[in-house]
């Protein structure tokens, strides 16, 4: 099996591996599934068609991550659809808890969203996280505090928040 | 509490794995081969020629309207300022409206420019949040610039007979003819209408077809902003920002441009002082 082949097939997987991770930070990015649909499309066509090299499984991870989170700042860049991108709420849960929860981070500024679900969904550290976004820790620190601290106040304190 | 529910919530949310296939089949299709592989580098040179050979044909009239200054310090003429030809107001030096070309057409307006000794930068233009894209200067007291160019990637200009054009890899432009329509353009930015996604998608689309998804050479994806439209001669035209991702963690401006509805006509554009775009046609480069 040639190497490009070899090559190709590897990439697939991680296609298939890292596909519900990117689809629900794009979500929780844009609010919107259309939107969350094209980030999802463009991040991996990106990495098919890349020539990169990655190190590592975390490698590929950290930087499916940050292209998704540059993809999704593009579709808010557009002035059209930061006046008319609505609030999802074409999803339906089981539980009125699920709902309250998942509203409550998707009505937070953006910033704060990608390190609250990358934190409290995806499980990442703060460093994983920092590395992931290109940033420094005590920057997704802060975020992740002032996140929280909006959270309470969404939310009132309930659900036991962090 | 708080993240068991989040979690149970993110698990709820079915994703679409179609899109799976969908994105494999496009993976797939040819890409078009790009007409110009180093466009940023072939774009920024393209706009310094016709900076320059707009303003080295401007000079004439400035030395009619009395400016007596010498020859060698004129070809600086452009660097400091420039005059609006539709009011024959002097634009005041900034970042962005600096080094802007003039029309030579215009004969009584009286030029109110500072010359400026020292070699400066051509062009440095500025995106919106004041970045600067690329700077190519002069080559300084050269009288064989064709020679000096074809070793230092920088703009060369020769004047006088046999006027020639030489952009960074060597390659001869023609200069703008004479009888070469060049009409400017001025569209304030507060003027600009708003833009619908699938306006968007579609001059994306084509831009994506015309330059393709990335650099080739450093592998840094493009991205074309379609910040505004207008009505210009009873046609829309789309402003556009066209930006790279370097290093996959910030964007950079690469250029602006202007591009009417039908996609037959494109032009380098600048911002003046940030309040209005400026372009002139004297350069298709779609043709």
């Amino acid at each position: 099996m040639s190497e490009n082949i070899q090559k190709n097939i590897n990439k697939r997987k991680t296609v298939e591996k890292y596909f519900d991770m990117i689809y629900k930070l794009a979500l929780s990015q844009t609010k919107d599934r259309d939107s969350a649909d094209d980030v999802v499309q463009e991040v991996f066509l990106r990495f098919l068609k890349s020539d990169r090299d990655f190190e590592s499984d975390e490698h590929i991870k950290a930087w499916l991550i940050r292209v998704t989170i540059n993809c999704s700042h593009n579709v808010f860049s557009n002035s059209w659809a930061q006046k008319t991108t609505p609030l999802t709420e074409d999803i339906v849960f089981d539980t009125e808890e699920k709902g309250d929860v998942y509203y409550a981070v998707l009505e937070l500024p953006q910033k704060y969203r990608a390190v609250i679900h990358l934190f409290y969904y995806e499980d990442m550290s703060i460093e994983e996280i920092a590395k992931a976004l290109g940033s420094n820790g005590s920057t997704i620190k802060s975020q992740l505090s002032r996140g929280r601290k909006m959270l309470r106040e969404k939310l009132e304190g309930g659900y036991g928040l962090v | 509490m708080f993240k068991k529910y989040y979690k149970e919530a993110n698990d709820d949310i079915k994703t679409n794995r179609e899109l799976i296939d969908k994105i494999f089949e496009a993976a797939e299709k040819p890409v078009k081969k790009k007409p110009i592989a180093r466009f940023y580098k072939f774009g920024m040179a393209a706009a310094a020629v016709l900076v320059i050979a707009l303003s080295v044909s401007f000079l004439p009239d400035m030395l009619k309207n009395g400016d007596s200054k010498s020859s060698g310090e004129t070809s600086h003429l452009a660097q400091s300022g420039t005059v609006n030809p539709s009011n024959g107001v002097s634009v005041a030096n900034d970042e962005s409206a600096q080094n802007l070309p003039t029309e030579s057409g215009e004969t009584n307006v009286e030029v109110q420019t500072e010359i400026k000794q020292e070699p400066e930068s051509v062009t440095e233009p500025k995106d919106s949040e004041g970045h600067t894209v690329e700077s190519i200067k002069p080559e300084e007291g050269d009288n064989n610039s064709s020679e000096s160019s074809a070793e230092n990637p920088v703009l060369a200009l020769e004047t006088g007979e046999g006027q020639e054009f030489i952009i960074p890899d060597g390659r001869i432009a023609d200069p703008p003819q004479e009888n070469q329509e060049n009409t400017e353009y001025f569209v304030a930015v507060d003027e600009w209408q708003e833009v619908s996604q699938e306006e968007s998608e579609v001059v994306a689309e084509f831009l994506r077809d015309k330059y393709g998804e990335k650099d080739e050479k450093t592998g840094f994806d493009y991205g074309f902003y379609i910040e505004g439209k207008a009505e210009v001669d009873g046609e829309t035209v789309y402003f556009v920002r066209m930006s790279w991702l370097v290093d996959n963690n910030h964007w950079s401006l690469l250029q602006n441009f202007v591009i009417n509805e039908s996609f037959t006509e494109m032009y380098y554009s600048v911002f003046l002082d940030r309040s209005q775009v400026y372009w002139t046609t004297t350069q298709n480069i779609l043709e």
